[in-house]
């Protein structure tokens, strides 16, 4: 299962790119709980893994939404990311 | 012996690939009743038997001693059709003959059986090690004794009956000649869009975020700037299985012939291939997918939204009967569909997407339109795809509709859908971007958006995929309109 984590940004402005160095200590902070890190990008994470680790690592059911908010118990976590979207194919148009 | 009328073996494991297959069944029993076609090989003028020169065949100029004499020919045709043979061709070195199986079993000695012809799969490496696993489709199959191609013959006038199976098509560089119904080619694109002649977009670079960039010989015949970029997430961008990068990229060359395509391949909802496109030199980003019902998602968004800060232009199709996302945010140009029709007159487009975001309150999609065919399938404008991908299975067939008249495999689809007019736009938005930078002005997607409205030919005809009529200017079928290449340009 594949999905993308939003990286929070320090300041108020939740809709701020956050800092590079938040996002890539969100990806090691993910790789370190066994998450294959698919992409490093400008808001977030793209990682692959199966349902139980989201469960266990992030506090998610990914069946339940295409776009999750998460609960991860990992203290460093809990502060960089905040919303999961679940990978899905868009449709072609034509 | 085999009995005359056994029944034909199946080859290669067809056995289970033809099982709960209708269409591969049906093809086998009108293979089992046609007669079977046999090239007949009379002796060489010099008594040489011409099969065993495989490999060893003289250059041209040096054959005259080898080509079997008329009278050879004619001796070998006598003699087939004494033996019960229909005679099809006297040919050169050849005749050609057709008879049925059980007659072919008798006079032969051999085991009928049925072959499928390896297909090309849109994946190099399925080529390469895994060609048995792709299904054969019921042109594929074909007849021929199982032991061998080349059966030697128990004739003074004959030496070897041949079994010649049915070539692998490969694509052709150019479009299927003569189709039978109303289309619009490439090369018409841009007087339906007045493009003006000495426009072409040299240099600027556009970017098409989709499936995949198979390097067809379209884009290659034509010098034309097609480069798949392989990324870390996408690194081998050629492959395209789906088949609808490479055809809609075509759209971006109908009208920015000296554009430069860099295609990449994209991932879902994962944001890289849209961030790898907006870190490239690209000015302009053109994307034909979304999701239905407006399901958006938040990094994506924060994405496309941080990539038109950042100045580039950036483009969605609006859908195709779609409540299409990203084609409803409002900081990008949303491509709707306008149809040329069989009277010369522009409607509306029954098979794009056009309505009031439900999103973002007051707006309206699309913007501007592209050319697009109608509903149900948008069969209308041939365009080059990977041969046996799912773009060229889609539509083939040889009635049309519901079929575009091309044959499955040949490399070529006629379609469209908002997702040929967004990169239609995309080509158009390069002239004016080589415009505006001649003149050292840096155009932003807002600016680009206003130019293209301001000078759109108004479409108040028709009605869109559901059912909205095009009515005032702008409307909510169609937007602005037609974009018009040559009244932007002069805005600029």
């Amino acid at each position: 299962m594949k999905a993308t984590l939003h990286v929070r940004p320090e300041g108020d402005d939740p809709k701020a790119r956050p800092a590079k160095d938040r996002v890539q200590k969100a990806a090691s902070a993910l790789s370190k709980e066994g998450f294959d890190v698919l992409h490093v990008g400008r808001f977030g994470v793209s990682v692959s893994s199966d349902q139980e680790k989201f469960a266990r690592v992030l506090g998610v059911d990914v069946k339940a939404g295409k776009v999750v908010q998460v609960a991860p118990q990992h203290e460093e976590l809990k502060d960089l990311v905040d919303i999961l979207q679940v990978d899905s194919e868009p449709e072609y148009f034509g | 012996m085999p009995e005359p009328d056994a029944p034909l073996t199946m080859t290669g494991g067809l056995n289970e690939q033809v099982k709960n297959n209708p269409a591969l069944e049906s093809r086998i029993k009108k293979l089992t009743e046609d007669d079977i076609v046999v090239t007949v090989v009379p002796p060489g003028r010099d008594g040489t038997r011409l099969q065993e020169l495989r490999g060893m065949v003289p250059s041209p100029g040096q054959t005259h001693l080898l080509k079997p004499s008329a009278k050879f020919l004619e001796n070998a045709a006598k003699r087939c059709g004494s033996l019960g043979f229909r005679v099809l061709r006297v040919g050169r070195y050849s005749v050609t003959v057709s008879g049925p199986a059980n007659l072919i079993r008798e006079l032969l000695g051999v085991e009928l059986g049925v072959f499928a012809k390896p297909r090309m799969d849109a994946v190099p490496s399925v080529r390469a090690f895994a060609g048995a696993m792709t299904q054969p489709r019921p042109s594929d199959l074909y007849v021929a004794p199982v032991q061998s191609l080349t059966v030697p013959a128990q004739a003074e006038e004959i030496h070897d009956y041949v079994f010649i199976p049915p070539p692998i098509l490969f694509e052709s560089p150019d479009p299927p000649p003569g189709l039978p119904y109303h289309h619009v080619p490439l090369d018409r694109i841009p007087q339906l869009l007045n493009v003006p002649a000495l426009a072409t977009g040299d240099g600027v670079k556009v970017a098409v975020v989709d499936t995949g960039f198979y390097k067809h010989p379209y884009y290659s015949k034509r010098g034309l700037q097609y480069k798949p970029v392989a990324t870390n997430t996408s690194p081998n961008p050629e492959n395209d299985i789906n088949g609808h990068g490479t055809a809609i990229a075509a759209n971006v060359f109908s009208t920015a012939s000296k554009g430069e395509v860099l295609g990449f391949q994209s991932s879902g909802t994962n944001p890289a291939a849209l961030e790898d496109a907006g870190d490239s030199e690209a000015d302009i980003i053109s994307c034909s997918w979304g999701w239905n019902q407006e399901q958006s998602f938040p990094v994506l968004e924060l994405t496309i939204n941080d990539i038109l800060e950042e100045g580039k232009i950036v483009l969605f199709a609006a859908g195709n009967g779609h409540f299409a996302w990203p084609g409803s945010m409002p900081g990008i140009i949303s491509v709707g569909g306008v149809f040329f029709d069989e009277n010369s007159e522009l409607q509306a487009s029954t098979f794009a997407s056009g309505f009031q975001s439900s999103l973002y309150p007051g707006r309206r999609v699309p913007d501007i339109s592209g050319l697009c065919g109608k509903g149900p399938k948008g069969i209308y404008i041939p365009l080059p795809c990977p041969p046996g991908s799912e773009m060229d299975k889609a539509n083939s067939g040889p009635v049309f509709p519901p079929g575009d008249t091309t044959v499955e495999g040949d490399g070529w689809t006629v379609a469209s859908g908002t997702s040929s007019a967004t990169p239609q736009i995309a080509g158009v938005i390069a002239l004016l971007v080589a415009k505006a930078r001649a003149k050292g002005i840096k155009l932003d997607c807002a600016r680009v958006k206003s130019i293209l409205e301001q000078s759109a030919t108004a479409v108040e005809k028709g009605r869109n995929a559901f059912g909205f009529p095009a009515t005032g200017n702008p409307n909510v079928a169609v937007g602005f309109g037609l974009v018009n290449a040559t009244a932007a340009l002069n805005l600029v």
